[in-house]
């Protein structure tokens, strides 16, 4: 079991690295950030922005 | 505190039954913020039982005032505290523990534990003090509609425990930037990743919230003159679905976790999962349109857009781990040898072992009873039959109280053993509580939607079977209320013979010896046969996925047909 | 083979990893009950029956109070089971909400005959919920704002007695607030 810990840690990992032979799918699954800041952002404008332009652009009667 | 793990000198252990590296800077946080959402849990589960025997009229327990004011405490416990308190040590968990680092920045950690537990004790002290008998001191409820008017030291304590839970989460955010600086290379695991995705869902929600209440706060001091009925609404709600997202998100990592270290379950597709969750991220929050749907102002095109999720991209997710994670336990199961038949691998499961059903009932409760309500009353039109309605806390009872809490008690079960290192006190208790609970409480949320959905009863109201001069009342729904009444009861003594095992264990369980007491070779050990996981059956599993279809299918369809014997509304 | 666990990084090229057949199919079944939950309501939005969309005017809440006022002086009277109760003048029936009662409410509609309701609050914010005496499944909820005034068009074939309560949290007297209308 104990192998294995330290696998885990990276403390003489023996798999080359492959991120940057990666498909582009995997990259940018893992670049997390740009995905973080892409969601944010579309929640933002589908979300908050058009609703927003909805209520602002209610009629008075 | 209450342990008896050493650490090495750089202050890591290595768990016997994970295998993996913690840092004492995580565990302690994850004891700190996992124990404070155990008490939340206390408190709010005892509001439970005067709300309960309250709506439950035979018994009538509170009057109208009372009654607004224990509401809101068992909601701000039980949807926010119990739940934000969790959420966060299950970061810190998915963070730190699965990568083998320290907790990052931990003098933040301790700060925003500081300031959530000073904004709850000052919510708690604003609900309190919302007696109801002045228009301008009236109970907040969880929603605190703008412009009814709650004390200003509500609005404040809510501000305060918002921030107080973003600075919590900062730790979390860190311990990722630096794992991913140093290795750059390296994909998440996949909890880990299923964390990430639970924090950044937590950000908005909880960014969304301050945005909300820093305004409402002013308004309310008189700082800031009027505030727009509908953009309270639409601005709230970011806070008030977006908190139960986190749930949602935090709940299937814990499921993950909980699967593979109880059940032997290994990740049926790296890619598939990720991308549900890469989903997630996108589309959960625009859920919270789910509540302006029967609202003015918004458009329909924002209300189909959003309530869709952007055409159901979400739903897609939650049906992709819906068939991941048991597929996950199959495949691990019979690669160990556990399998047998269609659903071998199911039946040989430890199903003693209270966080492995925990686990098992709360993802089969929250498919079944909460996800499939909840894209029912998501569903623009049929919204008209649900919303404000009894079914609406059917709905969230059926997500929270039997899919979240359920799987965070199982993960508490864990907490206690690996991380305090503390046997169960209780000894069959522990087996029986999370059936009892949850059979218990499934039958209160049947029986809330039943009334919400076919009687047309309200929620948020103290009696329904008394009118005030009208003769008009909802007593043909009397014996439904009855079966609710005895369920929900049951349901919290069930809830708190969990807290009564987790505060036994910490004060007076055997110290844990290191092994798991499960007497199935398919847990935690990797390995066995070689054949890659895909390879291995998932034909189990597929029939399970198909029920759970052919169920969602046919209660749209009656929820359609129902709304088409309503009048016509609308163009 | 740890890396298919959850909790260690999966090695080299997983995106290319064949996925299992059934779990492809379920992806299959997943997106087309997706496309088929988002085409109904849309197509329910063109060709449905009860959708709950109408104009929205922003409108003071005094100013809502007076067109209501202004609807119950030139409405009609009737006496219906022993009440009386108003007669919409014309297609439109407004009904004003706030603490604790219900204003423009009692009326009485003919079945079929299609009426724009207007509905807003004086107040604070108060749940319009409707449903039908005899059919108590027969019922929707409509969120009623102070500040905007909301049109709907509804119309009723069924004839009867049709009970509004509050069902959005609006102070002690909430559940007191109570009325109706008749279709005749």
């Amino acid at each position: 079991m104990t192998e294995r810990a330290s696998e885990r840690v990276g403390m003489g990992s023996e798999k080359q690295p492959v991120d940057g032979n990666a498909p582009w799918p995997q990259q940018l699954l893992d670049s997390e950030w740009l995905l973080a800041l892409a969601a944010v952002l579309f929640f933002t404008l589908s979300y908050i922005v058009l609703g927003l332009v909805d209520l602002l652009t209610v009629p008075s009667g | 505190m209450f342990s008896t793990f050493e650490y090495d000198d750089d202050g890591f252990r290595t768990c016997g039954v994970t295998d993996l590296r913690i840092h004492r800077s995580a565990e302690r946080m994850v004891k700190l913020f996992g124990v404070t959402a155990i008490v939340a849990l206390a408190v709010g589960g005892v509001f439970a039982l005067f709300v309960a025997l309250t709506r439950w009229e035979a018994v009538d327990l509170l009057g109208a005032a009372d009654f607004y004011q224990y509401l809101s405490v068992h909601a701000w416990y039980l949807l926010i505290f119990w739940m934000v308190f969790m959420e966060i040590a299950i970061l810190y968990v998915g963070g730190p523990f699965v990568l083998g680092r320290k907790l990052a920045l931990e003098p933040l950690a301790k700060i925003g534990y500081a300031l959530m537990g000073i904004g709850a004790l000052v919510i708690t002290y604003g609900i309190w003090e919302a007696s109801g008998q002045a228009l301008d001191m009236q109970a907040p409820l969880l929603t605190a509609y703008v412009p009814l008017e709650s004390p200003p030291s509500f609005y404040a304590g809510v501000v305060v425990f918002l921030l107080g839970a973003v600075v919590a989460a900062l730790p979390f955010f860190a311990t990722i930037w630096r794992e991913k600086r140093e290795n750059p290379d390296r994909t998440l695991p996949l909890v880990a990743f299923g964390a990430f995705a639970t924090s950044i869902v937590a950000l908005e929600a909880l960014v969304g919230g301050l945005i909300t209440f820093v305004p409402t706060f002013f308004w309310r001091i008189d700082w800031i003159p009027h505030l727009d009925a509908a953009w309270y609404r639409q601005m709230y709600w970011i806070i008030g679905h977006g908190s139960q997202q986190i749930n949602l998100l935090a709940m299937i990592t814990v499921w993950y976790f909980l699967t593979h270290v109880l059940g032997g379950a290994e990740v049926a597709s790296q890619k598939v999962s990720r991308v549900a969750f890469v989903l997630y991220l996108f589309f959960i929050n625009m859920g919270a349109a789910h509540h302006l749907m029967s609202d003015p102002g918004v458009g329909l095109g924002w209300r189909l857009w959003n309530t869709s999720y952007a055409a159901y991209g979400a739903v897609v997710a939650s049906m992709i781990h819906a068939f991941a994670i048991p597929a996950g336990l199959e495949s691990g199961r019979r690669r160990k040898g556990q399998g047998g038949g269609l659903f071998g691998w199911l039946w040989s499961a430890p199903w003693k072992d209270p966080g492995f059903s925990a686990t098992i009932l709360s993802i089969v409760l929250f498919g079944f009873l909460g996800g499939i309500t909840g894209v029912m009353m998501g569903q623009m039109q049929l919204n008209m039959t649900w919303h404000n309605t009894f079914a609406v806390p059917g709905h969230f009872h059926g997500t929270v109280a039997t899919g979240t809490t359920l799987a965070f008690m199982g993960l508490g079960y864990y907490v206690l053993k690996l991380v305090f290192g503390r046997n169960w006190v209780g000894g069959i208790l522990a087996t029986v509580q999370p059936y009892l609970y949850a059979g218990t409480m499934g039958i209160a949320v049947l029986m809330m939607m039943y009334l919400g959905v076919l009687f047309g009863v309200p929620r948020r109201h103290a009696s329904v079977m008394d009118i005030p001069g009208a003769a008009f009342s909802f007593s043909p729904a009397k014996p439904f209320f009855a079966v609710f009444g005895i369920a929900a009861v049951l349901a919290i003594v069930g809830g708190a013979l969990f807290v009564l095992i987790a505060v036994g264990s910490l004060l007076f369980g055997d110290e844990f010896e290191g092994q798991l007491d499960i007497d199935d070779r398919a847990v935690v050990a990797d390995g066995g046969d070689a054949a890659p996981v895909h390879e291995h059956s998932m034909r189990g599993t597929f029939v399970l996925t198909l029920v759970f279809l052919a169920t969602f299918v046919v209660l749209w369809a009656l929820n359609w047909f129902l709304l088409a014997q309503v009048w016509q509304v609308g163009p | 083979m740890s890396e298919d666990s959850p909790l260690d990084s999966p090695e080299g090229n997983w995106w290319d990893r064949q996925v299992n057949r059934r779990e492809t199919i379920w992806l299959g079944l997943s997106g087309a009950w997706a496309l088929t939950l988002f085409g109904w309501m849309l197509g329910w939005s063109e060709f449905g029956n009860q959708n709950q969309v109408g104009e929205t005017y922003k409108v003071p809440p005094e100013e809502f109070q007076g067109k209501v006022a202004t609807f119950k002086q030139n409405a009609g009277s009737r006496t219906v089971d022993g009440e009386e109760v108003l007669v919409p003048a014309g297609e439109d029936v407004y009904v004003g909400a706030l603490r604790w009662t219900w204003d423009g409410l009692p009326v009485v509609l003919e079945a079929g005959e299609t009426y724009a309701f207007h509905l807003g609050a004086y107040d604070v914010q108060h749940g319009f919920s409707v449903r039908n005496e005899d059919n108590l499944s027969q019922q929707i909820s409509l969120q009623m704002l102070p500040g905007y005034e909301w049109v709907l068009d509804m119309s009723f074939d069924d004839p009867g007695t049709y009970h509004v309560v509050c069902n959005e949290f609006c102070g002690n007297g909430h559940r007191t607030m109570h009325s109706k209308f008749f279709v005749r």
